[in-house]
């Protein structure tokens, strides 16, 4: 009977917790929040990452600031590969607290971001979406396959035992079911998430099963190989702070047949009708990206520092890194018609919701192999 | 390098229930050779036997779905002639658990019989290639819809072991896990041998030398050793 008492009382202060984390603060107790900040080193918190995801980070901040009452967050997109690395660089004021990606942080980058003391970081997916491979309309439509795609875009391809310049001009040279169309890509650069899915499952995945490039043991030798770009003009990186304005008004001005590589949610806003190729058969749809059928389906990310986040004295880097996630998380945010899915991203399932609100508000740190 | 020593006693002792029931099996169509471990287990579940049928039932459930479990992971049921083994061999390399032990980077080097009393077979697996970012997100997604498409023990196991592969590739301490063997006879078995990382050939060399053995797979044949002999049996220094 005892017993049984401890736990009513036991389950009782779990549930009033989970409570208290759920329910958003009104703008009075977190101007209390607010008043705090002379115990942490910086009094706004600095965000880092994915350009393709401002659009997010704006709707996220504005409401952030709305009900907490806490400065403007210094924002600085410039790509999600350069968010990562400088999240994972330290602890400290001079260090982002938030950092958000288009892609999954890498196993090597938590590695990097261990060795640097960073410590935990907790992750959130906010939603679904995809790399496509975008024409216009009015261009003759591909059936492509990943190796297709290597095999256009790679800088040297296997020739018997040697790798030599890729010198297919058009795409019935690769493979002579498809059409006798000029090969042309309109790609984004390094800094670009975008490109790093690009890279990752188009060009490795696209080389993967490539009987010379299986035969090398060295990852990074064999990643070069598949990943190096041709520099003959048929693949162009678009770069710039408006890279995505850039890629549609090239897109529209190019010559026939040219391919662009953008994210699935902007390919709706692009203000062009556009085609969207399947890949190994699958066309990106938000059915077959939600259920990962579509192979270059992704998620997009934020990943928070909990090491910037103040102790139980108040002590720390900075304030409002709890109420971040709590905004993100919250139904409104990412939950179905939330803002950040009106603004492309594909909505996360039930369960799948269910399971990043419940790792992020325990603060339950990342795990790469998850 | 711990998740490897919790995985391999994990899959030895998932492993030691089966082997009572093939033994068994064994013991029943091979008359004179039944080995000690399979009277102990077969003592060890036919005892509880008079007390209540409920929880016998479901034990010899488990064990039975079990032994399925690691003979279809194989997919092999039995052991005969290298040339049968072999034919067996092909069959099952078109398979996806295959197809994704490759893509962990580990590729079959030997299939390696001992024909005797009591007969040995076993599969030997060496690291082929690491794997980059993009491979292991790769295989986990493989792995995510091998999940979706297929329940059950076997198919558990099955990742199980591969998940245990993509971990293995780059322990924290300095090694990595350089070959795996699987063995099946007399005794179900699963052997990790790892390796200071600084230890291997200069990449080029290691490629060169992996392009000239390609095709060079061997299936040796031995005859009937005593246990414990020397014939042909290397094992690597820091085995586990």
């Amino acid at each position: 009977m005892r017993q049984r008492a401890v736990q009513w009382v036991v389950a009782a202060v779990l549930m009033a917790t989970a409570g208290a984390w759920v329910a958003l603060p009104t703008p009075a107790e977190a101007q209390t929040t607010a008043t705090q900040h002379g115990k942490t080193l910086r009094d706004r918190l600095k965000i880092v990452g994915s350009r393709t995801m401002q659009p997010i980070v704006e709707a996220l901040v504005e409401h952030y600031t709305g009900w907490t009452g806490h400065p403007k967050p210094e924002v600085d997109l410039k790509g999600s590969t350069d968010g990562i690395r400088r999240l994972c660089s330290g602890v400290g004021p001079q260090f982002p607290d938030i950092a958000v990606s288009s892609r999954r942080i890498h196993h090597n980058e938590v590695e990097i971001c261990d060795d640097a003391g960073v410590g935990d970081l907790i992750e959130v997916a906010v939603g679904y979406d995809a790399v496509v491979l975008a024409m216009r309309s009015s261009d003759t439509p591909m059936a492509l396959k990943l190796e297709h795609v290597y095999r256009a875009v790679a800088a040297v391809l296997p020739e018997g035992e040697e790798f030599e310049p890729n010198e297919h001009t058009t795409w019935d040279e690769i493979d002579p079911s498809l059409p006798k169309t000029e090969i042309r890509f309109l790609i984004p650069t390094e800094a670009a998430g975008t490109r790093g899915v690009f890279n990752d499952i188009f060009l490795e995945g696209g080389c993967r099963y490539v009987k010379e490039i299986r035969q090398i043991f060295d990852a990074v030798d064999r990643v070069e190989r598949c990943t190096g770009i041709r520099t003959d003009g048929r693949v162009t990186e678009v770069e710039g702070a408006d890279y995505i304005d850039d890629m549609i008004a090239k897109l529209r001005d190019a010559p026939p047949g040219t391919i662009a590589v953008m994210d699935y949610d902007l390919a709706h806003y692009a203000g062009i009708p556009l085609t969207l190729l399947p890949i190994e058969g699958i066309a990106p749809t938000p059915m077959s990206i939600a259920l990962d059928d579509y192979d270059a389906s992704t998620k997009h990310f934020l990943y928070f520092k909990k090491a910037h986040m103040p102790d139980a004295s108040g002590k720390g880097v900075v304030h409002g890194i709890r109420q971040m996630i709590e905004e993100t998380v919250s139904e409104r945010a990412i939950g179905p018609g939330g803002y950040v899915v009106k603004l492309g991203l594909i909505a996360l399932s039930n369960v799948e919701l269910a399971r990043q609100r419940h790792a992020a508000l325990r603060l339950r740190r990342l795990d790469p192999t998850d | 390098m711990n998740r490897i020593i919790r995985f391999a006693l994990a899959v030895g002792l998932g492993l030691a229930a089966p082997l009572s029931a093939v033994a068994q099996d064994r013991g029943a169509s091979a008359p004179k050779s039944p080995t000690p471990t399979a009277t102990v287990a077969q003592s060890s579940i036919a005892a509880p036997a008079a007390d209540g049928g409920g929880i016998v039932d479901s034990a010899m459930q488990g064990v039975s779905d079990t032994v399925g479990a690691v003979v279809s992971i194989f997919n092999v049921t039995d052991v005969d002639s290298p040339a049968s083994m072999l034919s067996k061999m092909k069959a099952a390399r078109g398979f996806e658990f295959w197809a994704m032990v490759a893509d962990a980077g580990f590729e079959l080097k030997e299939a390696d019989t001992d024909v005797g009393l009591i007969p040995e077979f076993s599969f030997k697996f060496d690291k082929a290639r690491e794997l980059s970012n993009a491979d292991r997100v790769w295989l986990e997604r493989k792995l995510r819809r091998h999940k979706q498409r297929h329940g059950g023990l076997a198919a558990k196991m099955k990742r199980g072991l591969i998940h245990a592969l993509l971990e293995a590739h780059d322990l924290n301490e300095g090694f990595s896990l350089e070959s795996f063997d699987v063995g099946f006879t007399p005794l179900p078995s699963l052997k990790f041998a790892v390796a200071p990382k600084d230890s291997r050939l200069l990449d080029k060399e290691h490629d060169a030398l992996y392009r000239a053995i390609l095709g060079n797979r061997a299936v040796t044949r031995r005859t009937a050793a005593p246990k414990g002999s020397a014939a042909g049996e290397t094992k690597p220094a820091n085995t586990r």
